[in-house]
């Protein structure tokens, strides 16, 4: 059995024992209505009349561990162990909860849960391309006191790796689905690493094996023994543990449709169920046993008849032997001692990291996330250069005669549609992956919306610009316009504008919209609207009078007149045997013939940033008010 | 009580029913499937696939060694092992669907196991569950059944089947529910994995393989689908499973349980048997512990660290030898020998089966996409308008086109969009219905049911209609509210090229299905294709003659080019622009736009409808291709 590490030699924080009485909880079930249906108030004054009806979760759950133990929660799925930690967690989301959940005898509130505990989600949420030390790194820098120096931070992630015996994979990418890291069992294991550098006295993890192996399933409940033993409250909910695991537990919780079927020490579980009559047989794993018997059975009528009787016996006998081992209980009254050092340390909030430091943080993150993943990276440019060849040889050299000038006009609205349309589907993807961990992140209050996006926003901008110059430069050259360069760098402006609006459009809509399909066919549909009104298919003054605004809020117009009105404006055009009565001579001429004639760069550029000002505040507010909940 | 009575209507049913399917001479009570000093090995590709391609650089693994085991007619087998012991490997050995290299052989009651004979004695019933979303459990079974079952079969004959299948995995009670999928609810996961195995039982095979059949199932599901497996096994046939880590009230339902590891036995016999076994042998299993879960990790290498790697390796070395010396496989290896000396005189009894002829499968296919297409309401509806949705923002832009000079850029714009966008909506049509349908076709592909020219041709009748119409209302709208040319002869030709396009679009994008298994590549690899051709060929956006050389080529063969000439012709040919003095006009008739931007294309009309019907058909033999050459993915 591996040692027991200490993060500290004095361990911080405090030995908290939990006691829950008579818990219940209940969510409102309203029909088969989606939630924003029950807004409206036409269903609201049916669904208070015959529809409302509470689904009952929990029902009268006590219990009590003590620190130093680790208790299990055992039951069949729907059984409510999940809702149990998450009500305990204070993470519920709605629902009624009666009954009393003390912390070293004082009544629990959000905050004493925020500042004690840490929860591990049955999901890893971690950055794949982040080695494991960088990933505790990054959490300490955002979450522990600043007062602390560099070093001893350095310091205490050290210590969780070390406790967490992670030693051998401290440099190893995290990885996951897409590329190659640490086994499943180690991301576990960093998950519950990132919580416990906060180093809380109460730990609760929702199915912590779940996924594992046999050998590293063991290996994991054993260090979570260990971490209970250093003065910490472990609860887990867990789905039919194996013997060996089941022998490490302290206390045992078993649950069925809410009730409790069992509560105590996991050793005197199966002498506790034959007393009942239900002796477990030989060469069966008791857990096994005793969760199907608390279980009903529905794959027939007469088995759900029986097993649901066996059911209410079972939890009538253990009401039965609560109620004369709480009367044992009452005559050894325990002394509550730490209440008020408990409720006295709660408000020691200051010294923790403001904006500016999450920001710093999460620039950092996110800026090497982008440079560490440089198979994207090499994607993004050969993206960049491949659209920027198709369309320096599709417009290769472009001539000054007739043909020439109609050409450029094909040039420059292409050069406003092509990168701004793929480059949505980029956006949208990697805002839809970043979900994977930002809504939990954000959940657990590792860091503020404002810090993530500006941090996101800001760090984003040098890829953007090196992207479009590499989309930009070459197509500009291979087409031969004029070598200028108040031509080129107005253009080249114009482009990172352009290709920006689009990007900042698409943000909007991945941050709006739950999926990825919605998303990109929302963006898309919206950037193929901005592209019909850019003037280019549409000559502007035939566009039908009513829909003359949408044009004004087209990004592509924008672009495509001030990229028109640069590229022409100090060109001649040559006649050939044409007649020149048909002839058009200047820049200004062709210009317009696309109504481009009054067109102007700075009421361009003006109006390309308005539009992504708009589109990025509408990203953020979204982003702040929208749930970041990644759907797959 | 209960089972005794299952038993007896299965065999009742086996008796009276329709089982001229399989024609089974041999008394079914001495068939035995025999595994003869079996071996397997796969080549394993280390570093990236280039490397694998260029050096060669693959690695060698032996994923079974040397195994000799005996599967009796009437019982139930379950093979464990920890993962990467070689189960699923067992299997796909067993059934000869292998891409490695196996020594050894398989006897099927004295036969040597081939491909063919294992295509009618053998079902196998894999991890996944692939099934339509929209059709109901029995008519689920009733086209797979009209697909599996000889060309002969009446219909009634194979009604009594599928309610026999139906019967025998306790069915009945959603038999005429829909099965449903990810996002519309319908029948249980484990109600979802018995219409799997129920649709392998339609043949009415004598072995039934299964990978992994309890995976994802509750206890309970779990226990009862097991116990109606072991019924059809005593009902007389052959069923091997594989199972990881199962519990112990499932584990004691099977006749005989194997453990692999490391591609080698450490165990095979009766489950009653192996406590005393593994007792013998030093390790006792404790009192309140699964056996199976006990006895599979003492049979497992443990990775955690060197040290105990190196000692897990030689427990596990030390019982493949123990097993080896034991009296169970010394009497079965005489008993293989036996077998090697029958196989060769025995002469074999099955003959391959005639499958259904190709207007029974082709009719099969038509209406089970129908029937799937037309409950899903939302997709059916969109199958139909979201082409001419499309329309809506081209109109509402546009307008109706006049004849001033701005107009001939209106025109071209718009007939850009109409040669763009059919391909387009094509591919998201496509990528919403096909999947789903390729994924059946994998699935059933792989149990030889039908080819892929079978599955093209049957997708093509089906979505023909939904083409047609739908290309009718686009062009139909386009056409006359933007008024264009009014003649109702080049009305035709528009609606004719669009529904070309919009028809290749859909061949284009299958072929790409068929290339690509990821089906979010495959829609950016076309949609980059027919982005790409549309803005370099159309003519639209860049004249053909001020192209450079090289891509004049590439516009030459690509199919856009002659589309967009028809379309470009019949639009301009006879028109007239009005010209402003004093402003710009560049081109003063059609004909003067045509001379620049498609010459000579009057001449080419009938010459460019064979080429653009020459690309529809050329692609629809190389949708048929791709998937030919791509192949059929490993489906676990």
């Amino acid at each position: 059995m591996a040692s027991t590490y200490v993060i500290d030699p004095e361990t911080r924080h405090q030995s908290i024992n939990i006691n829950v009485t008579n818990l219940t909880y209940a969510v409102d079930e309203v029909g088969s209505l989606p939630n924003w249906k029950t807004k409206l108030p036409f269903n609201k004054s049916k669904a208070t009349e015959n529809e409302f009806k509470s689904k009952v979760i929990l029902n009268n759950v006590s219990f009590k561990v003590n620190s130093g133990q680790m208790l299990a929660i055992m039951g069949c799925s729907g059984s409510g162990k999940t809702s149990l930690l998450d009500v305990l967690a204070c993470r519920n989301m709605g629902g009624e909860v009666r009954g009393d959940i003390e912390l070293n005898g004082v009544k629990h509130t959000r905050g004493m849960i925020e500042t004690y505990s840490a929860y591990v989600r049955q999901d890893d949420r971690l950055l794949q391309h982040l080695t494991v030390k960088e990933t505790l790194m990054f959490v300490a820098q955002l979450k522990l006191p600043t007062r602390l120096s560099n070093r001893e931070m350095q310091n205490k992630v050290d210590g969780v790796i070390a406790e967490l015996g992670l030693s051998h994979v401290a440099n190893t990418r995290v990885g996951g689905v897409d590329i190659r890291g640490i086994s499943g069992g180690e991301r576990r294991r960093v998950s519950i690493g990132v919580q416990l550098l906060l180093d809380p006295s109460i730990l609760f993890l929702d199915e912590p094996t779940s996924g594992l192996d046999a050998f590293t399933a063991n290996h994991m409940v054993q260090t979570l023994a260990n971490l209970a033993s250093n003065k910490r409250t472990v609860l887990l909910s867990i789905h039919q543990p194996r013997t060996d695991i089941f022998e490490l537990f302290d206390l045992v919780l078993v649950l069925s449709a809410g009730k409790t079927v069992y509560f105590g020490e996991a050793k005197l579980m199966v002498d506790y169920f034959t007393t009942l009559g239900f002796p477990c047989p030989e060469l069966t794993n008791p857990s096994d046993f005793y969760l199907d018997l608390a279980t009903i059975d529905v794959t027939s009528v007469e088995t759900e008849k029986t097993t649901s009787e066996i059911l209410k016996n079972l939890v009538i006998a253990y009401e039965l032997d609560k109620t004369t081992k709480s009367e044992l209980a009452e005559l050894e009254h325990s002394h509550q001692t730490q209440v008020s050092t408990l409720a006295g340390s709660m408000d020691n909030n200051s010294g923790y990291p403001g904006f500016f430091r999450q920001f710093q943080v999460l620039f950092r993150r996110h800026f090497r996330n982008i440079v560490i993943d440089y198979w994207f990276l090499i994607v993004q440019i050969i993206q960049s250069l491949t659209m920027s060849t198709i369309l320096g040889s599709v417009f290769w050299n472009l001539s000054k005669d007739q043909l020439g000038m109609r050409d450029r006009f094909g040039l420059f609205f292409m050069t406003c549609v092509m990168y701004p349309y793929t480059v949505t589907l980029d956006v949208i993807g990697q805002s839809h992956r970043e979900r994977h961990y930002l809504y939990f992140e954000l959940q657990d209050k590792l860091y503020g919306h404002f810090a993530y996006n500006m941090a996101k926003v800001l760090a984003e901008i040098p890829f953007h610009v090196l992207f479009c110059t590499i989309y930009f430069t070459p197509a500009y050259f291979m087409a031969n316009l004029e070598k200028d360069a108040g031509v080129f760098f107005t253009m080249y402006g114009v482009v990172i504008l352009s290709v920006y609006a689009s990007k900042s459009a698409a943000s909007f809509a991945a941050n709006l919209l739950p999926n990825y399909q919605l998303s990109s066919v929302t963006s898309n549909t919206l950037l193929a609207i901005f592209a019909l009104s850019g003037g280019f298919f549409i000559n502007l003054e035939t566009l039908f009078s009513g829909l003359k605004w949408v044009s004004d809020i087209s990004s592509i117009r924008w672009a495509f007149e001030a990229i028109s009105v640069t590229g022409y404006q100090n060109l001649n055009f040559t006649c050939g045997e044409i007649d020149p009565k048909y002839c058009v001579r200047t820049g200004q001429e062709a210009l317009e013939m696309y109504s481009f004639e009054d067109g102007k760069v700075w009421l361009s550029v003006t109006a390309l940033s308005g539009i992504i000002l708009t589109f990025q505040i509408l990203a953020f507010v979204s982003l702040r008010f929208v749930p970041q909940k990644p759907y797959e | 009580m209960e089972d005794s009575d299952l038993l007896n209507s299965t065999s009742f049913i086996r008796n009276y029913g329709v089982n001229g399917s399989l024609q089974s001479v041999r008394s079914s009570s001495s068939s035995s499937l025999d595994v003869c000093n079996l071996g397997y090995e796969v080549n394993e590709i280390s570093g990236p696939w280039w490397k694998a391609k260029c050096f060669k650089a693959t690695r060698k693994k032996v994923v079974l060694r040397s195994l000799n085991m005996k599967f009796a007619n009437g019982q139930i087998a379950a093979i464990v092992g920890s993962s990467g012991s070689g189960k699923t490997s067992l299997l796909d050995v067993i059934s000869c669907r292998t891409d490695g290299r196996v020594s050894g052989s398989v006897y099927f009651s004295g036969e040597l196991c081939t491909g063919t004979l294992m295509k009618s004695a053998a079902s196998y019933v894999m991890q996944a569950d692939r099934l339509l979303p929209h059709l109901k459990v029995r008519e689920c079974l009733t086209y797979t059944a009209y697909l599996k079952l000889p060309g002969n079969t009446t219909a009634s004959a194979i009604d009594k089947k599928v309610q026999q299948v139906i019967n025998d995995l306790g069915l009945k009670n959603v038999a005429d529910s829909v099965i449903g999928g990810s996002v519309d609810r319908g029948i249980s996961g484990g109600e979802r994995r018995r219409v799997t195995i129920a649709i392998q039982l339609l043949q009415d095979p004598d072995i039934l393989l299964l990978d992994e059949p309890t995976t994802g199932l509750d206890s309970f599901t779990a226990k009862y689908l097991v116990t109606s497996l072991r019924d059809l096994a005593h009902s007389g046939k052959i069923i091997i499973m594989t199972i990881h880590q199962p519990r112990s009230d499932i584990f004691k339902l099977f006749d005989q349980v194997a453990i692999l590891s490391q591609g080698e036995l450490t165990y095979s016999g009766k489950p009653e048997d192996i406590v005393p076994y593994f007792t013998n042998i030093n390790f006792p299993c404790p009192r309140y512990a699964n056996p199976i879960d006990i006895y599979i990790d003492v049979s497992s290498i443990n990775r955690k660290s060197p040290e105990l790697e190196l000692s897990s390796t030689e427990r596990v070395n030390r019982l493949v030898r123990h097993y080896k010396d034991s009296f169970t496989n010394r009497q079965l290896l005489e008993n293989s020998t036996l077998c090697l000396s029958q196989a060769k005189n025995k002469q074999s009894g099955y003959f391959p089966k005639r499958g259904p002829g190709v207007f029974r499968i082709l009719l099969t296919l038509l209406s089970r996409f129908n029937i799937n297409l037309w409950r899903d309401k939302r997709t059916f509806l969109s199958r139909i308008f979201l082409f001419p949705f499309y329309v809506f923002f081209i109109c509402i832009f546009l307008g109706r086109l006049g004849y001033n000079q701005q107009s001939i850029q209106d025109r071209l714009g718009l007939l850009y969009q109409a040669v763009s966008s059919p391909p387009f909506i094509a591919l998201i049509n496509v990528m919403e219905v096909v999947p789903p349908l390729r994924d059946l076709y994998y699935r059933e592909a792989r149990d030889g049911l039908y080819s892929i020219v079978y599955f093209i041709i049957a997708y093509t009748l089906h979505a023909l209609p939904f083409m047609i119409v739908s290309s009718a209302i686009f062009s139909s709208a386009l056409y006359w509210i933007c008024n264009m040319y009014n003649d109702i002869n080049t009305f035709g030709m528009f609606v004719a090229v669009i529904t070309i396009l919009y028809f290749t679009g859909e061949m284009v994008s299958i072929m790409g299905l068929g290339l690509c298994h990821n089906a979010l590549i495959a829609n950016s690899l076309i949609g980059e294709c027919i982005s790409m051709s549309c803005l370099i060929s159309s003519g639209f956006i860049r004249t053909f003659d001020s192209l450079p050389y090289v891509l004049q080529w590439i516009v030459r063969i690509s199919m856009p080019r002659y589309a967009a000439e028809i379309i470009g012709n019949n639009e301009f040919q006879h028109l007239n622009f009005t010209c402003v003095p004093n402003e710009p006009c560049g081109y003063p008739t059609g004909e003067a736009f045509l001379d620049d931007f498609f010459p000579n294309a009057q001449g080419h009309v009938a010459r460019n409808f064979e080429i653009i019907v020459g690309y529809l058909g050329g692609f629809i033999l190389l949708s048929m291709l791709a998937f030919k050459v791509r192949g059929i993915p490993n489906l676990q």
